[in-house]
């Protein structure tokens, strides 16, 4: 069961970020962190469809968020793939089942001690632009109302990405999506400059990039640029 | 270059694009693409008055080339006038009078390196539906690999959707290779896909031995 007091720091600190000139990526990874502490799950992981229409990693809440979501985009199936092909919420998936429809996946997650999933539509009126997976190394559940609030994060993720933008534009989507996803590869190339110059692992340089646009109130990508910028 | 005016003029056989044309920014293609780009030059386009309007933009400073290039966003405008006469007051009139009304750009990069802007036209103001993004984007990619790597012919088809594909490793091995060589970031993807190529090897697999230090690249420069 989700506690309320968690909650409202959640939705107080998206609220907080969401008004100023955020950074989708750095929001979307917070959101990841977000989801896995409020639920419960061990590892969160969301993708977005690119213009191909096929589903891409973009954020996690950890490092075993990043490899489930990738081996399920790799074979081809996974319980995120079904949320964004049937457009609807995969809830309390057991992956130790016989029943289960993924016989890749389910086996793959369950080595490394994963035994329960849900994932959750990115709606857009009619269509879903991407999913989020919540993972479990203990059967937790959702309650009906716990659902709701996930697929309220779901949703919080997909204003993310619109910005403010008019949602009425088949444009608008295109437009962010696309800065988005280059804003990822822009921070992935600074973690690894950052890395080779100081000899410390992407995952810390990660860590410094968040450090100083956090304390300097900057967007993550003005930073990661900016580094770029200065070792190269 | 020929290829790239294949490619605008294969845009403009669509019905809804009255034509399409590819803008190379030297200054903004060398490193992390944030320096201000001068020199920009039209390098393709599919006909004349793509040219022009190409070639305008950049003559007035102004215009959604421009702002693509500037910021790394697709800018895309179905509809030239109204807030974005404001917007581009020189450039939205003399776009009109050359018959465009819709002008949709897409900046040609990977990351923080920048080579140039991809700017597709109509004359219609319908904008475009998800399909013709999905066709102008992946010809922006198909640009993009191009222009990075205009070696390895035989590898665009493997790679689209793979190496240009959301994959961190390839992209923090980018950064490091630059930083290790001193190259810069287009630089460093070149070496990296020269080494796939002559050991017969992917990219993400080269990426990952070097992200995990099992791979140092050496300063020769592939002879593939």
């Amino acid at each position: 069961m989700i506690s309320i007091e968690k909650l409202t720091d959640v939705f107080v600190d998206m609220a907080d970020t969401l008004v100023d000139d955020y950074d989708s990526v750095d929001f979307l990874h917070r959101l990841t962190e977000h989801a896995a502490l409020i639920s419960g799950a061990d590892a969160v992981g969301l993708t977005l469809a690119d213009h191909r229409g096929q589903l891409q990693f973009f954020a996690a809440s950890n490092d075993a968020g990043r490899m489930l979501e990738l081996y399920q985009l790799q074979v081809g199936e996974g319980p995120c793939l079904d949320c964004y092909t049937d457009q609807g919420p995969v809830v309390n998936a057991d992956l130790t089942s016989e029943a289960h429809p993924w016989p890749h996946f389910a086996p793959a997650a369950t080595a490394v001690g994963f035994v329960s999933v849900h994932a959750f539509p990115m709606r857009l009126r009619q269509s879903v632009i991407g999913a989020l997976g919540l993972f479990g190394r203990s059967r937790v559940p959702l309650a009906p109302a716990d659902v709701r609030v996930v697929q309220s994060l779901a949703d919080i993720a997909t204003i993310a990405i619109l910005h403010e933008r008019n949602l009425s534009r088949a444009e608008a989507l295109t437009e962010q999506l696309q800065a988005a996803f280059n804003n990822r590869i822009v921070i992935e190339q600074a973690k690894g400059a950052i890395a080779q110059q100081r000899g410390i692992s992407p995952t810390d340089a990660f860590h410094l990039l968040r450090e100083e646009a956090r304390s300097s109130q900057r967007k993550l990508i003005d930073v990661a640029t900016e580094a770029l910028d200065e070792i190269l | 270059m020929d290829w790239l005016i294949r490619l605008c003029v294969t845009l403009a056989v669509d019905p809804s694009i009255s034509g399409a044309a590819i803008t190379l920014a030297p200054g903004t293609g060398t490193g992390t693409g944030t320096e201000s780009g001068t020199g920009e030059s039209v390098a393709a386009a599919s006909d004349d008055d793509s040219r022009h309007v190409a070639e305008l933009g950049f003559g007035l400073g102004e215009g959604p080339a421009h702002d693509s290039l500037r910021s790394g966003r697709p800018v895309l405008v179905p509809t030239l006038g109204g807030p974005h006469q404001r917007r581009w007051p020189g450039y939205s009139g003399a776009a009109a009078d050359l018959g465009v009304r819709g002008v949709f750009c897409f900046p040609l990069q990977v990351g923080a390196v920048r080579f140039g802007v991809l700017s597709v036209f109509s004359g219609a103001s319908a904008g475009l539906d998800r399909d013709h993004l999905s066709l102008c984007l992946t010809m922006a990619e198909l640009a993009t690999e191009r222009l990075l790597d205009s070696g390895h012919v035989g590898d665009m088809v493997d790679d689209l959707g793979g190496a240009l594909g959301l994959r961190d490793e390839i992209y923090q091995a980018q950064g490091m290779v630059a930083v290790a060589l001193r190259v810069d970031l287009a630089e460093a993807l070149s070496r990296m896909r020269g080494h796939a190529f002559q050991s017969g090897r992917s990219l993400l697999a080269v990426s990952l031995d070097i992200v995990t230090g099992h791979l140092r690249l050496t300063d020769d420069r592939p002879t593939a």
